[in-house]
């Protein structure tokens, strides 16, 4: 793909979202920012699981900690630059999709999804009560920034206008990698197993090698945002494997749209910004959060964005 | 460290152990029978099925705490109220997803997993409640066996309420029509029986035996609002052992999971009991995914 190729719509986007820390000059904007940059790309990497090969995976936040845990305790004990961080990060995660891919994979629909479940309850309570290595409920603290080192030069995210923009980096590269793999080959054959397993498996799929790469490349991105928010938030605690976060980003997928490139944003937009904007109802914030949920699947079961393209359609008609 | 009591007969630990488990699986059971008998009706996954305890427990907390109700009529009235919330459940969040793909269906209930419990704690507060009984305290002692009286009465009354509940399933007309729409939704439609009307007192009953649970139960321990998010696990991995959908398989390896569970604290590590029941479900999965006593089915 070359950078010609990228629409109009996505260079006003860039844009856009370039001058946000200026725009607003907000602390609290801008970290609010971050957090939904940080959903927008665990969601186009859980994407390549949900939406392209139709698995339902409970594990993904599982992978994220992961990341970070591998992150945090490269950099307390090791004292590794972050672009190795980065790397042993995802590396590890990858490792810990294959381990928990091998036998799942074997499972279908509910099953398998229970069995990921299972895998990202248990990973947080090994985070919890391996006190020797994660200090469990302590959390790992003082995680160094992110950190570039070349020669003598020498790059340290300090501000938080700094952590946008990689944050902001890290969702395009999540986004470009999507996007590359799904309108490839890889992305048609992943499409082939979502929509007929049988029918693929007989049309010669290697199934299980495509289920895989969907489930490992997935996990190499929420690992590398992992190692990323060790540093942004310098502390690593064991909540940040827990349920909740699949929650989300389950909700952000459904309700913005899977097997969509819109969908993953526009989900963690609205997903992520809107419980930040009920705090104006501070108490009854996550009461409303889950009726919202509960009437988006009653109403929007395609999510956000079928149903606008669908409504736009109809505009045109009647026009 | 110095022991104050004599060191106490191993088969004496084994038998109080064997008690202390079979009433934790009394409560998987009446939780899990609900799930199985949910999915195998509607085949919905309840993923606020735990949520459906916490509430009934904070449902039991007020009857029997705060408004100082007698502990049997407190129970039994959670019980009702719980059928009822369950209908009202099925009609307003199942039913707009009963025709949807089964991933809607799941965020739907999730929705209302995440609903539930911060209701929960907009009403309750995150401090845990407790609603004891007399008969949590009371001990019935023999020889070095101690067990309290409350957990004794959850397993007698959970036994009794699954015996009436395969009175029920298997001798009246409408258990015959629940087992008839877990066989074959479409047929039943066509000889007219009423599915929708199932499907709602599907969900009474599974919520009803919910009720029961956190009516015998909530004396026993803390109310807190997360305490489903675990339980609905465990639930699920229990009706999987059991082979999804099958009300009987479920109620037997909740039992089996409780008493495992009560030997791995034991003996064991009690920090890691419940990544044991997640293994025990993955093994099971993994080497008879039909589930322990299940026949082979298309999930």
């Amino acid at each position: 793909m070359t950078w010609r190729r990228l629409g109009a719509l996505e260079t006003l986007a860039c844009v856009l979202l370039a001058l946000w820390p200026q725009t607003v000059r907000s602390p609290y904007l801008t970290s609010v920012a971050i957090t939904t940059l940080m959903y927008v790309a665990l969601a186009f990497s859980f994407d390549l699981v949900v939406g392209r090969v139709g698995l339902l995976s409970f594990a993904h936040a599982g992978f994220f900690g992961t990341g970070a845990y591998i992150s945090a305790l490269a950099a307390g004990h090791l004292g590794w630059t972050f672009p190795l961080r980065l790397a042993a990060a995802m590396l590890g995660a990858v490792v810990v999709a294959i381990v928990i891919g091998i036998p799942s994979f074997r499972l279908s629909y509910h099953s398998f999804a229970i069995s990921t479940l299972a895998f990202g309850v248990m990973a947080q309570l090994v985070a919890t009560n391996w006190i020797a290595v994660t200090r469990g409920p302590l959390c790992l603290p003082g995680v160094p920034p992110v950190d570039l080192r070349l020669g003598t030069w020498r790059w340290e995210a300090r501000s938080l206008p700094d952590y946008y923009y990689l944050a902001l980096g890290m969702a395009i590269l999540a986004y470009l990698l999507v996007r590359r793999l799904t309108q490839t080959r890889i992305g048609r054959t992943w499409v082939a197993i979502r929509e007929d397993e049988h029918l693929a498996s007989a049309a010669g799929v290697p199934i299980l090698k495509y289920k895989m790469l969907a489930f490992t490349s997935g996990a190499a991105v929420a690992g590398a945002v992992g190692a990323y928010y060790a540093s942004y938030a310098s502390v690593v605690c064991p909540s940040e494997l827990a349920f909740a976060y699949t929650v989300n980003l389950i909700v952000i997928l459904f309700l913005g749209g899977r097997g969509t490139l819109a969908g993953p944003p526009i989900g963690a937009i609205v997903f992520t910004a809107l419980p930040e904007f009920l705090r104006i109802a501070e108490a009854w914030r996550l009461v409303i959060y889950g009726l919202l949920i509960i009437l988006g699947a009653i109403y929007l079961p395609d999510g956000i964005v079928a149903w606008a393209t669908r409504q736009m359609r109809q505009v045109r008609r009647t026009a | 460290m110095p022991r104050c009591s004599p060191e106490p007969d191993d088969s004496m630990v084994i038998l109080e152990q064997l008690a202390n488990g079979l009433s934790l699986g009394a409560l998987y059971a009446l939780v899990a029978a609900g799930l199985a008998m949910i999915f195998g009706v509607l085949e919905i996954v309840n993923f606020a099925h735990g949520e459906f305890l916490m509430i009934a427990s904070y449902l039991f907390f007020s009857l029997y705490a705060m408004a100082g109700l007698a502990y049997p009529l407190a129970a039994i009235a959670t019980v009702v109220l719980m059928a009822l919330f369950g209908a009202l459940f099925e009609m307003l969040v199942i039913r707009p997803v009963v025709h949807r793909s089964w991933q809607t269906q799941l965020v739907a209930t999730l929705g209302a997993s995440v609903l539930l419990i911060n209701a929960a704690i907009l009403l309750f507060g995150t401090f845990p409640k407790r609603a004891p009984t007399p008969l949590a305290a009371q001990l019935l002692v023999m020889g070095t066996v101690s067990v309290s009286y409350q957990r004794i009465l959850l397993l007698v009354v959970t036994l009794g309420a699954f015996f009436v509940l395969h009175l029920f399933v298997h001798g009246t007309k409408l258990g015959k029509a629940m087992r008839a729409v877990s066989q074959n939704r479409e047929a039943c439609v066509a000889v007219g029986i009423d599915a929708q009307r199932v499907a709602i007192i599907t969900f009474a009953l599974g919520s009803a035996l919910v009720g029961l649970g956190a009516g015998l139960n909530a004396p026993l321990g803390n109310i807190t609002p997360t305490m489903g998010i675990l339980l609905t696990i465990k639930a699920f991995a229990v009706v999987i052992m059991g082979g999804f959908g099958r009300v009987n398989g479920a109620i037997v390896s909740a039992f089996i999971l409780g008493v495992a569970e009560a030997f791995i604290v034991q003996y064991f590590s009690s920090a890691y009991v419940d990544a044991f029941s997640f293994l025990v479900m993955l093994g099971v999965l993994l080497l008879r995914p039909q589930g322990l006593f299940g026949r082979r089915v298309g999930i």
